[in-house]
């Protein structure tokens, strides 16, 4: 991974010349060692403990997204999904790291430049009534970028907006409500229209499926496959559902409180997992995970705001050992394209 | 006193919209049982949350409810001024909100969330009293609880500060302050991981088994569907077209939109190149077919499906079809 990310870095020097052509090798997205930080807390309890306190929501973490790929993250609720996904479309600053998109550095690029990037970088949003304005119907929701990014002709904005909507199995009729009008579900077929206008190279969807009843969701799924095979998008699939990762993506990337903890393919992340909390998570799938009771706890977890030392996992790591207590794990390459972040995988 | 926590009889619920009311809940009948789940499962759109949110009395201005009987533990609900119903909403009956977002005030942190819920929830019990008076200790072991070790942290922060699956939990939290004897919990566990999900639901079921609490479980998740609920109501459309035992639904599901449905779900669970759907999409509100709502999409769909909507089908085992096929009530 390092040496990678030094030829792409000497590659995107190159690019900021030349932007046009990029070699097919290089990946879509290179994320390296980003580092996104919020402070926590403010007044009293800052001030006496000297300075402000930091929750690393995502802490140092590297990945790449290839063309045409599909990567799913998946890991514990507060685990930094979101946050990785909202620091590439640059609506969170990171403290470090850097985010190369086509072979150039968007890290810190300022916004003219960047409009040009927003629209090949789409997010469909977690949580999408407030991401959707709620003054605006959908219509207005849906066309309001495709002029501002001078998509297509005004004459064609309508029949556009109309074929993104029933693409994500949504009537057209659905147009004029506000989005309190509409349901869970259809709010989230709106949001994911909406990216889709945009014809993206990249899109980021957040749990874009976890309000969808499973007839629906088999739809969106199927588009989400379709788009990728015909027009070779690349997508960022951030859930919860490790049958739906299994189902739709190439690769899968864990999360534990900030950090990747393993990264593989599909086939080798379930058939061969090597990280305790993606086995734990594993787990839950299946036969075994078919009852309630014997399930594990998240109750004894790592301290993010407190703890600043030693695997995240230990509190609840069945397999530690003394050793795991001095520091986080660094990422170590187990084969080709398995990475994973603990001292003891041999042991698994 | 009854075993049954709430009675719904012809409950129809509309929008006006553009001078007319479309209905989007049409003559629906449901019985949740005390200590009982019942699960609420059916197509995005098919007026789930607005069955929930009619019984909650949580609907716009420009929604028109109706119902022959609306009875929680032998209160006629439907005989509650607006001020009598606000002061059983939360305490005695609760909904765990779809999108937890809209639950909290944005301009205030955690803490105080919890400081007024522990507060109004004290008059409830002298169990409920001691915990208000130490409200901040039992918030940190009630967010504890929901699987939120660190709760001093979280209790400082906004809302906004918190991840989708750590303000959905904290809001559980905020209803399971009251112990409520009915719950409309509205997808409680989208957007969380599975680990933390099995916890949750462990949670609810203490509450059930415990408190005798009756649930209105509304979930996309079949799985959770088969291990959570006692019985299952099918919604489509508006109307619910199957209800019976969770164990036969699934086993034999009757309708034949709870047919395409359990297939669908079945999809993810082998692995396949393309999963299946049921073709076609939910009727629009306003633009019904006559007849049987699911016939334009049924496979066994025949001419006399057009003619009248079918009646629920009494087909013995608890269990009630609303379909021709099963004869015609
Ligand atoms: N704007 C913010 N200010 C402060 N802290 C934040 C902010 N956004 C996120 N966080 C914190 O960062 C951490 C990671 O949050 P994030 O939303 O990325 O998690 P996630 O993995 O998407 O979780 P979920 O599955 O629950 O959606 C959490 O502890 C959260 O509280
Ligand atoms: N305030 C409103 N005004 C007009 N129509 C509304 C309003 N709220 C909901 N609807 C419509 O009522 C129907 C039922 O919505 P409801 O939210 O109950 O669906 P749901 O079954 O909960 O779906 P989902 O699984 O997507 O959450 C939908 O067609 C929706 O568009
Ligand atoms: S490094 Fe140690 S504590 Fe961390 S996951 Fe591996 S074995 Fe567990
Ligand atoms: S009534 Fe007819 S159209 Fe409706 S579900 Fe039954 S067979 Fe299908
Ligand atoms: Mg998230
Ligand atoms: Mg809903």
């Amino acid at each position: 991974m390092w040496e990678e990310s030094a030829t792409s870095a000497a590659f995107c020097m190159a690019m900021v010349e030349k932007a046009a052509q990029v070699d097919k090798n290089t990946p879509l997205l290179s994320v390296r060692e980003l580092l996104v930080r919020f402070k926590l807390g403010d007044g009293l309890a800052a001030a006496l403990s000297r300075g402000p306190s930091y929750l690393k929501a995502v802490d140092e973490v590297s990945f790449d997204v290839g063309r045409g790929e599909v990567l799913g993250l998946v890991g514990e609720s507060g685990s930094g999904k979101t946050t990785i996904g909202k620091a590439i479309l640059r609506l969170y600053e990171p403290q470090s790291g850097s985010i190369v998109v086509n072979g150039v550095d968007i890290t810190r690029m300022g916004d003219r430049a960047l409009k040009h990037y927003r629209r090949d970088l789409q997010m469909v949003f977690q949580d999408p009534l407030s991401s959707l304005n709620p003054r605006h119907t959908v219509r207005t929701s849906l066309r309001t970028p495709l002029l501002l990014h001078k998509i297509c002709p005004s004459s064609e904005v309508e029949q556009r907006i109309d074929e993104a909507l029933t693409r994500a199995g949504l009537s057209p009729v659905f147009k004029p409500r506000y989005p309190h009008e509409l349901s869970g579900g259809q709010l989230q077929r709106v949001a994911i229209a909406r990216a889709l206008t945009m014809s993206p190279g990249l899109v980021v969807a957040d749990e874009p499926v976890s309000k969808l009843d499973v007839s629906v969701r088999a739809q969106i799924l199927n588009l989400f496959k379709d788009l990728q095979a015909k027009f070779g998008i690349s997508i960022i699939f951030i859930t919860h559902d490790l049958r739906v990762a299994r189902y739709l993506c190439h690769r899968i990337g864990v999360m534990y409180f900030g950090k990747l903890v393993e990264i593989a393919s599909v086939e080798e992340l379930f058939t061969a997992p090597k990280h305790p909390y993606t086995k734990a998570l594993l787990g839950t799938l299946g036969a075994e995970g078919e009852n309630l009771d014997g399930a594990q706890v998240a109750g004894e977890a790592f301290n993010p705001a407190a703890d600043t030392t030693g695997c995240r996992y230990y509190a609840r790591c069945p397999m530690r050992v003394d050793h795991c207590k001095t520091a986080h794990p660094p990422t170590e390459t187990i084969k080709p394209g398995h990475d994973i972040a603990c001292y003891e995988w041999r042991r698994s | 006193m009854s075993d049954v926590t709430l009675t719904l009889r012809n409950l129809s619920t509309g929008f006006k919209m553009g001078g007319r009311v479309m209905n989007v809940v049409r003559e629906v009948d449901l019985e949740v049982r005390k200590g009982e789940m019942l699960g609420l499962i059916g197509e995005s759109g098919s007026g789930k949350t607005v069955t929930g949110m009619s019984i909650l009395r949580l609907l716009p201005e420009n929604a028109v409810t109706e119902a022959d009987t609306l009875d929680f533990l032998g209160i006629d609900l439907l005989k509650l001024s607006t001020e009598q119903f606000r002061e059983m909403r939360g305490t005695r009956l609760a909904m765990v909100f779809q999108d937890p977002v809209g639950a909290f005030n944005p301009a205030k942190k955690i803490s105080w969330h919890l400081k007024q819920v522990f507060e109004r929830a004290g008059t409830k019990s002298p169990a409920h009293a001691e915990r208000a008076k130490n409200w901040r200790a039992s918030a940190i072991k009630l967010l504890a609880d929901v699987g939120i070790p660190h709760g001093a942290n979280v209790m400082r922060q906004y809302p906004h500060q918190l991840s989708g699956g750590m303000l959905q939990r904290t809001l559980i939290a905020l209803v399971l302050v009251f112990e409520p004897e009915l719950i409309v919990a509205d997808e409680p566990t989208t957007n969380l991981d599975n680990i933390v999900e099995r916890q949750i639901l462990r949670l609810f079921r203490d509450l059930q088994k415990r408190l005798d609490c009756a649930f209105l479980y509304v979930t996309h998740d079949m799985t959770i569907a088969a291990v959570l609920c006692d019985r299952i109501a099918v919604m489509y459309a508006g109307s619910i077209v199957e209800i019976g035992p969770t164990k036969q639904i699934f086993a034999d599901p009757k309708h034949p939109y709870t047919q395409g449905l359990l297939a669908s779900a079945l999809a993810l669970d082998t692995k396949t190149e393309r999963l299946q759907e049921i073709p076609g999409e939910l009727p629009s509100p306003g633009k019904l077919p006559p007849g049987c709502l699911f016939e334009p999409r049924c496979k066994f769909a025949k001419p006399e499906c057009r003619a009248k909507e079918p009646a629920m089908v009494d087909v013995g085992g608890e269990r009630h079809v609303r379909c021709v096929l099963y004869g015609h009530g």
